[in-house]
């Protein structure tokens, strides 16, 4: 008796494409739905979820977790894509998410390869769920394409338009729904959160273990470019810690391990910007008319603005995101990735740039 | 009380640690502690003193093994998951192991990886033949917690989780059981009842309370994990909302499913005869299998034929039918009886991994690095060029303590240290300034409130400021990183900003009320510091400077300038 047995699997059905078409797009007309399957110009119909195994929408796989240029790096693999745990499957026909947890950070949105989740009108993602003129069961009466072919075509597909309005309201219910979800932020899950968004946003990245006190670096960074980088996450009030830890951060990279300091990316993401007169700005200027180096800063609220809108930060070089007293805000960068950001007003909950 | 193997709170992360033992050992015959190390190394899963991968290693290993943190970090992970029946010592080695089947299946979970694990809490039981923990208490933990949650109107709390299921004797007897929950209602009723009984525990178990909060951390987290209880603050017991665990409809689902099953313990099996207890431990495991989503179809002739021939047999002894059993055999009985009915397949000697500690982590020395604390020799002054900074409180309180001991600085550095042993800011901080300005060093701290003054207090010189970062006994007994950091960003800030005058050769101070017990975190990171942005970071304990304040004051010794000016690393101040 030492056979080692497999847990029953649930008996799912896949869903596939009726077209084998390579030339695909996304496209989003209506915030409030799943987008339209695109072919040559011609509409093919909405997108629905194509029930994937190992589904991208609920894990990353070990590959997407390894951060390349730093093999030692004692990364936390949780792969769950979501930060709270809102997406699940387990007896239903496709993936679910619990509105009570779900924080609408577009992780699983953007994940989707067929783009069949999307945020409803009360801002919860939602999985489309019903065959379409697009999409439809391999078992359906009409013929469609195999289930890995159409993952193929989907994974070549370009997405256009945003997967949600990213206005003020869409903004304000996130932070809402951040701090209600109150695990989000204490330690982990917020790590998580920005560890999650960064990597949709082609940005590998690794947080260091929950627990782990011996190394002190928040997150080490990877561009799909090759350029390395490490980053201090404050989502709390600690934001003052963040360029001195960011210092030892980069001393240690430099002097152990033998990056060279002028290649490195730094990057500190925090809820909101701090305000202009904190002496969080001040010292980025000191740090960088001493040292050399140019600390970027990110406000989760720009990440997930960067997520919905279909946004990369494949090409992220180091101080692009450096913005200190005379200049503090980011929208410069976004119009450089040809990203609409005029639905957030200036100074909204300090995501773009700081109020006052 | 109950102490449960306890390597972390993160689950997710711990049994993402299992995978990658059974991943590197699942064919070996053997493999021991340091070859958990190596491996956790190897996966990234270990560190030690700001280190990663190998250089965590050798930097962890000491030739005393209860001092070698990766080490005995093995040594956790090793307890909790035999507890868990995932691993197992072999018989003639308590320090070598080998993966189980239920380990393997662990493992193999990638439909539903929770629920297996979740049979495993359930079926934890001390006495624990895999772990050597003296205890008197027979008790299943996890399943005890759940139905004492139950009994109590489906809360708990931390306090009430040490003083109830953690502490009973015989959780499996009625009268205790009964007992501790009636013992918990009336602790509801009046609030120092349970501060009570929890001192009373700590008092008869002779472990400090602290301690014993502690021990429940591991339970608390899993218990959440499982999602059987979720936290609370509404319930109205004690007079007033306190801090509450709710059983979730997840933990009634457990509870229901233990009042289904009868449970059962090694002791109860010591009248079964062999081919019976062979033909349980079958049963019961393919059970567990079952109940966690498994396809036990493949095994079903052998198990409707021990249940046939012996199921009569076990029913006569334990008094229950054979299929609604709670005990699992890896977790309960000895490794040479459950591995010879359910063996781990593939094993291999030739796959054995049992290594040696790496040799002790060896001097380094690299261009500008220097190890130990750096000499601050003291000097005779006959003049002293700031006598008028001599006339402080600090001062005046040595002088008395000059007379008190008859000028022994040892006697009178001990004193005074002690005297501040619980300072907070506001007494340490200006106490420090004085001690600095006795020892011909004016100094002067910063007033709280003001922003941009970033340092704790400044030594002010015509050319070579030194900024200070202080940390009282009240902030941290002993020094750690933390301080070295906001030395590095004190020292930038005054260079960018000039609001005293300075150099890049002049060092910028840590002062604290101890140096740490292991100081290589700190070096390493002030010699990184120096090596990428040449910036010095000196640090001063407390006793070194009273020393060098008392020596000023009564012999005329002062520290050699330049040496503490261009301080980099750990000082060192001649013996009184």
């Amino acid at each position: 008796m030492s056979k080692i047995l497999k847990q029953n699997a649930p008996d799912r059905q896949h869903r596939a494409l009726h077209y084998d078409r390579g030339d695909l797009s996304l496209e989003w007309r209506n915030h409030r739905q799943a987008p339209y399957v695109i072919a040559n110009g011609q509409n093919l119909g909405r997108t629905a979820c194509l029930r994937c195994d190992n589904p991208p929408c609920l894990t990353f796989s070990n590959e997407e977790l390894d951060i390349p240029l730093f093999g030692e790096f004692p990364s936390d693999r949780n792969d769950r894509c979501c930060p709270t745990g809102a997406i699940m499957w387990e007896d239903t026909p496709t993936p679910v998410v619990n509105p009570d947890l779900c924080i609408a950070c577009g992780v699983c949105v953007r994940r989707c390869p067929a783009g069949a989740i999307y945020l409803t009108r009360e801002m919860v993602a939602t999985v489309s769920d019903e065959d379409t003129n697009a999409v439809a069961e391999e078992a359906a009466n009409y013929e469609v394409i195999s289930y890995s072919r159409s993952r193929f075509h989907f994974s070549k597909a370009k997405r256009i338009g945003s997967s949600a309005e990213v206005n003020d309201e869409l903004m304000s219910h996130i932070y809402e729904r951040i701090s209600n979800v109150s695990e989000v932020l204490s330690s982990q899950p917020g790590n998580i959160l920005v560890r999650n968004l960064l990597l949709v946003l082609e940005l590998q990245c690794g947080i260091r273990r929950r627990g782990d006190t011996n190394i002190r670096m928040d997150m080490v960074l990877s561009s799909l470019a090759g350029q390395a980088g490490t980053g201090e996450i404050e989502l709390g009030t600690a934001i003052l810690d963040a360029p001195r830890n960011i210092l030892d951060n980069v001393a240690v990279l430099i002097s152990r391990y033998h990056f060279c300091k002028e290649e490195l990316l730094t990057l500190v993401v925090t809820l909101s910007l701090p305000r202009k007169r904190s002496e969080y700005w001040k010292v980025l200027q000191d740090i960088e008319k001493i040292v050399g180096l140019r600390i970027g800063t990110i406000s989760v609220g720009a990440l997930v603005a960067l997520v919905y809108s279909n946004g990369s930060l494949r090409d992220i070089s180091p101080g692009m995101l450096y913005y200190h007293r005379d200049s503090y805000s980011i929208r410069d960068v976004l119009d450089s990735m040809g990203i609409d950001h005029t639905g957030i007003s200036h100074g909204h909950l300090d995501v773009f740039e700081c109020q006052k | 009380m109950l102490r449960i193997p306890n390597p972390g709170s993160d689950i997710d992360g711990l049994i993402r640690i299992f995978y990658s033992l059974v991943d590197e050992f699942e064919t070996a015959d053997s493999f021991n502690l340091d070859a958990m190390s190596h491996c956790l190394t190897k996966k990234n899963f270990a560190t030690s003193s700001g280190y990663m991968g190998r250089e965590a290693l050798q930097r962890s290993t000491r030739k005393k093994r209860s001092l070698d943190p990766l080490y005995n970090q093995s040594k956790m992970y090793s307890e909790l998951f035999r507890v868990l029946g995932w691993m197992q010592s072999l018989p003639e080695n308590h320090l070598q192991f080998r993966i189980t089947q239920l380990g393997l299946h662990v493992r193999s979970a990638n439909v539903q990886p929770k629920r297996l694990v979740e049979v495993c809490l359930l079926g934890m039981a001390f006495p624990n033949p895999q772990v050597r923990v003296k205890t008197n208490q027979s008790i299943r933990p996890f399943a005890c917690i759940l139905r004492a949650m139950s009994a109590l109107g489906g809360y708990i709390s931390r306090d009430e989780m040490i003083v109830g299921p953690l502490t009973m004797t015989n959780d499996r007897s009625p009268e205790e059981f009964d007992k501790m929950v009636r013992q918990i209602k009336s602790c509801r009723l009046h609030s120092d009842r349970l501060a009570k009984a929890l001192h009373e525990v700590s008092k008869k178990r002779e472990i400090r309370e602290n301690t014993l909060l502690n021990y429940t951390r591991f339970p608390i987290s899993v218990l959440k994990w499982s999602s059987w209880i979720e936290a609370t603050r509404n319930v109205n017991s004690y007079g007033r909302p306190s801090s509450f665990l709710m059983l979730t409809s997840g933990g009634r689902y457990a509870v229901s499913y233990l009042e289904k099953l009868r449970d059962v313990r090694a002791g109860d099996l010591v009248g079964l005869e062999l081919c019976a207890r062979k033909a349980l431990i079958r049963l019961c495991f393919y059970r567990m299998l079952d109940d966690a989503g498994f396809d036990i179809s493949s095994v079903q002739d052998t198990l409707k034929l021990d249940y046939e021939s012996r199921g009569p047999q076990i029913e006569n002894s334990l008094g229950t039918d054979a299929r609604n059993i709670l005990f699992s055999p890896f977790q309960e009985l000895s490794s040479d009886e459950v591995f010879a009915v359910l063996p781990t397949p593939g094993l291999s000697v030739q796959k054995s991994v049992l290594l040696q500690p790496l040799t002790d982590h060896p001097e380094r020395v690299a261009s500008g690095r220097k190890r130990g604390k750096v000499h601050l020799p003291l000097i005779n002054v006959s003049v002293s060029q700031y006598e008028g900074e001599h006339d402080n409180s600090a001062g005046q309180n040595l002088r008395k303590l000059r007379k008190e001991f008859n000028g022994n600085v040892q006697q009178i550095v001990n004193k005074f240290v002690d005297a501040h042993k619980e300072d907070n800011q506001s007494q340490f901080y200006p106490l420090v300034s004085q001690l600095f300005s006795l020892i011909d060093f004016p100094c002067r701290h910063s007033r709280a409130g003001v922003n941009y003054q970033r340092w704790d207090a400044m030594i002010s010189d015509d050319k070579e400021s030194i900024p200070i970062e202080i940390k009282s006994p009240g902030e941290e007994t002993f020094l750690s990183v933390k301080a070295v950091r906001q030395a590095l960003e004190n020292k930038i800030i005054l260079l960018s900003r000039s609001s005293y005058p300075t150099t890049e050769a002049a060092t910028s101070l840590v002062v604290g009320f101890n140096y740490p017990n292991d100081r290589s975190e700190m070096e390493s990171l002030i010699y990184d510091i120096s090596s990428v942005y040449g910036i010095k970071i000196g640090v001063i304990d407390f006793r070194s400077l009273v020393t060098m304040a008392t020596k000023a004051l009564l012999l005329r010794l002062f520290p050699k300038r330049r040496k503490l000016i261009t301080l980099i690393g750990f000082a060192d101040v001649e013996n009184p």
